[in-house]
C-alpha cells in the first residue's frame, strides 16, 4: 500500500505530460468498469501500447476501476437494460445485432452495454479533470507539499526511503 | 509522431503471441474443467471427462471417456461414453455460436461399474423421493394378516362406532337434562309434606261443625295440591317414556351395525375373484415401476435444458447467460440460428446384447429458433437374445407454450430367462419365454400418456415354495405352471411427478378359474377375523354405552316411584268412609 501510494507520488511529481496521465486513467475506467473478456478491451489494449499513455498509471487505475466495477455493476445491469429495451433504439440494436463484430463484442448483455455506455460517457469529463487535477497539483500543491515539517519528516520515513528507491533508475515505470 | 509510441505495437503483438500461446497450453484444461462442472450441476452427480482436445483446422473437439455418474447408484454410471467428436462451423463461433455439423458418440454404455463412487450433489439428494412413496407406487396382492386387518380398521369410519358416540351423546344430553329436570319436579320430600297434612286433617274434631267445615275446605285445597302434582309428574313421566323409546329404537339400530360393517369391509377389502385382477399388477408393477421411475428422472433431466429458461422484456427476449453478469437480449437475426445446435449426432450404444446404432438430429436449446424438434431414431438388428429393436422420438418445444414428446420402442423375439417377475406376495419366475413389445409413449404439456402391449410366447412359469402352505399358493402355483403365454398391456397417465398405471394381463383368465375356491374360503378366513376385531373394537365403547343407557333406568324408577306415591296420596286424601287409610269424615 505504501509502494502504491509512493508510486501515485512519484507519477504526480515527475515530467510525465499530464496528458498522459490523464489518458492513462480514462482509458483504465474502460477496462476496469466493462467485463475483461470484451472485443473493445482489446482495442483498448492496443490503444494504451501504441499511445503515449502511462502505463504505471494505467495499471493502477486498472486495478482501482475494477473494484469500483464490482459495486457498479448493478447499475451498469439496469442502465445496459434500459438502452436495450428502449423500443425506439430497437431497429438500430436489430442491424447491430446482425453484424458479426458487434455480436463477438456482446453489446447485447446489459452488463456490457451499461458499463461500456457509462464509461464512454465519462470519457471526456473524467480526461479534462484528472488532466487539470495533475496541472493544479503540480502548480499549487506540489510546492507547498514539499515546504511542510510533515513532509520532511515524511522525507526520513519509510515512505520517503520507498519513494526514493523507485525514484532511481530501474525502480520506476 | 509525439503521441505514438511504436514500440508498443511490437509489444502488443509479443502479449497477444504471449496469450494465443497460453490459451493453446491452457484451454484444454479450461475447457474439460468447465464441461466437467456445468455437465454435474445439470445432472446432479459427478461427470468426469479423462481428456478434452479442442482442434482449430478444422475446428472441433474431442472429449474421450465421460462418466456420467447416476445420481441415485453413486458405484455406477448412468452413461459412460468412449469417445465423442464434433466439427464446429468456425464462422458461426465467431457469432457467439456452437452450430456442431456432425457429432458422433462411440462406445456409449448405460449402468457401468466405477472404479471410485462418484459424489451426488447435495440438491439432488434433496429432491429424491422418499422410499416410502416409492413403495406405495407398488401394487401388492390382498393380504389378510392381523397387522393388516388392524390398519384396515383403523383406516375405516365404521358406521358402529359413528352410531355409538351420536347416541352416547345423545344420552348424556338427555340424562343430563332429566337429571336438572327431576330437582324441578315434586320429589319425595314435597310429596312427604301432603302426608302431613293429611295427618292433621285426620285429627280434626269431628263433633265441632265449624271444624268439620273448615277441614271440607283443606281437603279440597289438598286434593287439588296433589293432582297438580301427578299432573307434573305424569307428563314428566310420558316425556321421559318418549325420550327412553327414542335412545331404545337407536340402541337396536346399533346392534345391527356391525354386520353392516363388516359387510362393506369385505366387500372393499376382500379377496374377491375380481380383485385378482391386481395378480398382473403384483406380477410386472414392481419391474415397470423401476424403469417408469428411472425414465421420467432422466426425462425430468433432460427438459430444463431443452426448455432454456426465457423472458420477455418491452417484446425482446431476454435469457439469463449461464456464466456471466447481467442479461443477455436477444434481437431478430437476418438468418436466425440457436445459439447453441448439434445438427446430427451418430451415436452407437454398447448393450448386453450388442450394439445399437442410431442419430439424434437438431440437438439444440433454442427449438422456436431452428423451427425443428429434436428427434431420434435408434435401431438393433443382429443383437444376442434380440431379433429387433427400435426406438424412435421426438422432443418438440418448436412452439415454447407447448410441448410435445414421443417415443416409441418395438422390441421383438426378446429372449428372456430366468425373470424373477413377483415379490412376495407372489414369488413367480419366468424361467424362459420369448417377448414381444411395443411401448408408445406421448407427453403433451407435462401429461404422460403411455401405452404398452406385450405378449409372451413360449413361456414356462414357476412359483416357488414359499412357508405359505394355504390353498391359495398351491392354486396359484397350479395355475402358473400350466401357463405356456400371455399378453399383457400397460398404461400410464398422469404428471411425472404423480401418476398412475394401470395393468392388464391375460394371466388373470387364466388364473382366475382355479383360484375361485380359494379366494372363496380367504373370504371366509378374511370376514371371521374381521367380525372378531371389529366385535373386540366395539366391545368397549359399546359397553360405555349400555351404561349410560342403564343411567337412565334409575330415572325411570325414580319418576315412577314419585307417581305411584302422588297417586297413594291422592287416594287417602279422598274422604270415602269406606276407605282404608283414607280422611273419616261424618258426610
Amino acid at each position: 500500500m505504501i509502494q502504491l501510494f509512493a508510486k501515485i507520488l512519484k507519477i504526480l511529481n515527475s515530467e510525465t505530460d499530464p496528458y498522459q496521465i490523464s489518458l492513462a486513467v480514462c482509458l483504465a475506467m474502460i477496462i476496469g468498469f466493462t467485463p475483461l473478456m470484451s472485443l473493445h478491451n482489446l482495442a483498448i489494449l492496443f490503444l494504451v501500447l501504441i499511445l503515449r499513455v502511462n502505463l504505471s498509471t494505467f495499471i493502477i487505475s486498472w486495478a482501482i476501476f475494477s473494484g469500483f466495477a464490482y459495486l457498479l455493476d448493478p447499475l451498469f445491469h439496469k442502465a445496459g437494460l434500459a438502452l436495450l429495451t428502449a423500443n425506439s433504439l430497437e431497429g438500430f440494436w436489430t442491424v447491430l445485432y446482425n453484424i458479426p463484430v458487434f455480436k463477438i463484442e456482446r453489446f447485447y448483455n446489459s452488463v456490457v452495454m451499461g458499463s461500456l455506455v457509462v464509461s464512454v460517457l465519462l470519457f471526456l469529463p473524467l480526461f479534462f479533470l484528472s488532466k487539470s487535477m495533475v496541472v493544479r497539483y503540480r502548480m499549487h500543491v506540489l510546492a507547498w507539499v514539499r515546504k511542510t515539517r510533515i513532509m520532511q519528516l515524511i522525507q526520513l520515513s519509510k515512505l520517503y526511503r520507498a519513494y526514493t528507491s523507485l525514484s532511481l533508475p530501474g525502480g520506476g515505470s | 509522431m509525439r503521441w505514438l509510441r511504436w514500440k508498443g505495437f511490437i509489444a502488443f503483438i509479443i502479449i497477444a503471441a504471449l496469450l494465443m500461446g497460453l490459451w493453446f497450453m491452457l484451454i484444454d484444461t479450461i475447457a474439460r474443467s468447465i464441461m466437467e462442472k456445468t455437465a454435474t450441476k445439470l445432472v446432479g452427480a459427478e461427470v468426469n471427462i479423462s481428456d478434452v482436445d479442442l482442434k482449430l483446422a478444422p475446428l472441433g473437439v474431442t472429449l474421450q471417456g465421460i462418466e456420467v455418474t447416476n445420481p441415485n447408484d453413486p458405484q455406477t454410471n448412468a452413461v459412460q461414453i468412449t469417445s465423442l467428436i464434433c466439427s464446429l462451423e468456425t464462422a458461426q463461433l465467431f457469432l457467439r455460436k456452437v452450430i456442431i455439423d456432425e457429432m458422433s458418440i462411440t462406445g456409449m454404455a448405460f449402468g457401468t461399474k466405477r472404479e471410485r463412487p462418484g459424489f451426488v450433489t447435495k440438491e439432488h439428494k434433496e429432491k429424491e423421493r422418499p422410499p416410502g412413496e416409492k413403495a406405495a407406487l407398488m401394487p401388492t396382492l390382498p393380504s389378510f394378516s392381523k397387522e393388516d386387518i388392524g390398519k384396515i380398521l383403523e383406516s375405516e369410519d365404521l358406521k358402529t362406532l359413528d352410531m355409538i358416540r351420536s347416541i352416547q351423546e345423545e344420552t348424556q344430553a338427555r340424562k343430563a337434562f332429566w337429571e336438572k329436570r327431576m330437582g324441578e319436579i315434586p320429589d319425595k320430600e314435597d310429596l312427604e309434606q301432603y302426608e302431613k297434612r293429611i295427618e292433621d286433617l285426620k285429627k280434626i274434631d269431628q263433633k265441632d261443625p265449624q271444624s268439620i267445615l273448615a277441614a271440607t275446605g283443606k281437603i279440597k285445597s289438598l286434593q287439588e295440591d296433589i293432582q297438580k302434582d301427578i299432573r307434573i309428574l305424569k307428563d314428566a313421566q310420558t316425556r321421559f317414556n318418549t325420550d327412553y323409546a327414542t335412545i331404545s329404537e337407536q340402541m337396536k339400530q346399533v346392534k345391527n351395525a356391525p354386520a353392516d360393517d363388516l359387510r362393506s369391509l369385505v366387500k372393499k377389502y376382500g379377496p374377491t375373484p375380481q380383485g385378482l385382477g391386481n395378480v398382473s399388477a403384483v406380477l410386472f408393477g414392481e419391474k415397470i415401476g423401476v424403469w417408469v421411475e428411472r425414465s421420467l428422472f432422466w426425462y425430468q433431466k433432460i427438459n430444463p435444458i431443452l426448455d432454456r429458461s426465457r423472458e420477455e422484456k418491452k417484446g425482446q427476449k431476454v435469457t439469463k447467460p449461464l456464466r456471466a453478469a447481467g442479461v443477455d437480449i436477444h434481437f431478430r437475426e437476418h438468418t436466425p440460428l440457436p445459439d447453441f445446435l448439434v445438427r446430427k449426432a451418430t451415436a452407437s450404444v454398447n448393450l448386453e446384447q450388442g450394439t445399437v446404432q442410431g442419430n439424434l438430429f437438431n440437438i439444440t436449446t433454442d427449438q422456436d429458433i431452428l423451427g425443428s424438434p429434436l428427434s431420434f431414431d435408434f435401431s438393433g438388428d443382429k443383437l444376442k437374445g434380440i431379433t429387433t429393436l427400435r426406438l424412435q422420438g421426438s422432443m418438440n418445444r418448436v412452439d415454447p407454450k407447448q410441448n410435445i414428446d414421443k417415443l416409441d420402442v418395438s422390441m421383438k423375439g426378446y429372449a428372456l430367462h430366468g425373470v424373477d417377475l413377483g415379490a412376495k406376495a407372489l414369488p413367480v419366475t419366468l424361467e424362459k419365454g420369448t417377448m414381444n413389445m411395443d411401448l408408445s409413449t406421448n407427453v403433451v404439456n407435462n401429461i404422460i400418456s403411455a401405452e404398452l402391449k406385450g405378449s409372451v410366447s413360449s413361456a414356462k412359469l414357476t412359483v416357488a415354495d414359499t412357508a405359505d402352505t394355504s390353498r391359495f399358493s398351491s392354486a396359484v402355483s397350479s395355475a402358473f405352471s400350466g401357463i405356456d403365454s400371455f399378453s399383457l398391456q400397460a398404461s400410464l397417465k398422469g404428471t411425472p411427478q404423480e401418476y398412475t398405471m394401470n395393468l392388464k394381463s391375460d394371466l388373470e383368465k387364466v388364473v382366475s378359474g382355479a383360484l375361485q375356491q380359494a379366494v372363496a374360503d380367504l373370504t371366509k378366513q378374511f370376514e371371521g377375523d374381521l367380525r372378531t376385531a371389529l366385535q373386540t373394537k366395539i366391545e368397549t365403547p359399546l359397553n360405555s354405552l349400555q351404561s349410560d343407557v342403564s343411567s337412565l333406568d334409575t330415572i325411570e324408577k325414580e319418576l315412577t316411584g314419585r307417581k305411584n306415591l302422588a297417586d297413594t296420596l291422592l287416594k287417602k286424601a279422598v274422604p270415602t268412609p269406606s276407605q282404608k287409610g283414607g280422611l273419616k269424615l261424618p258426610f
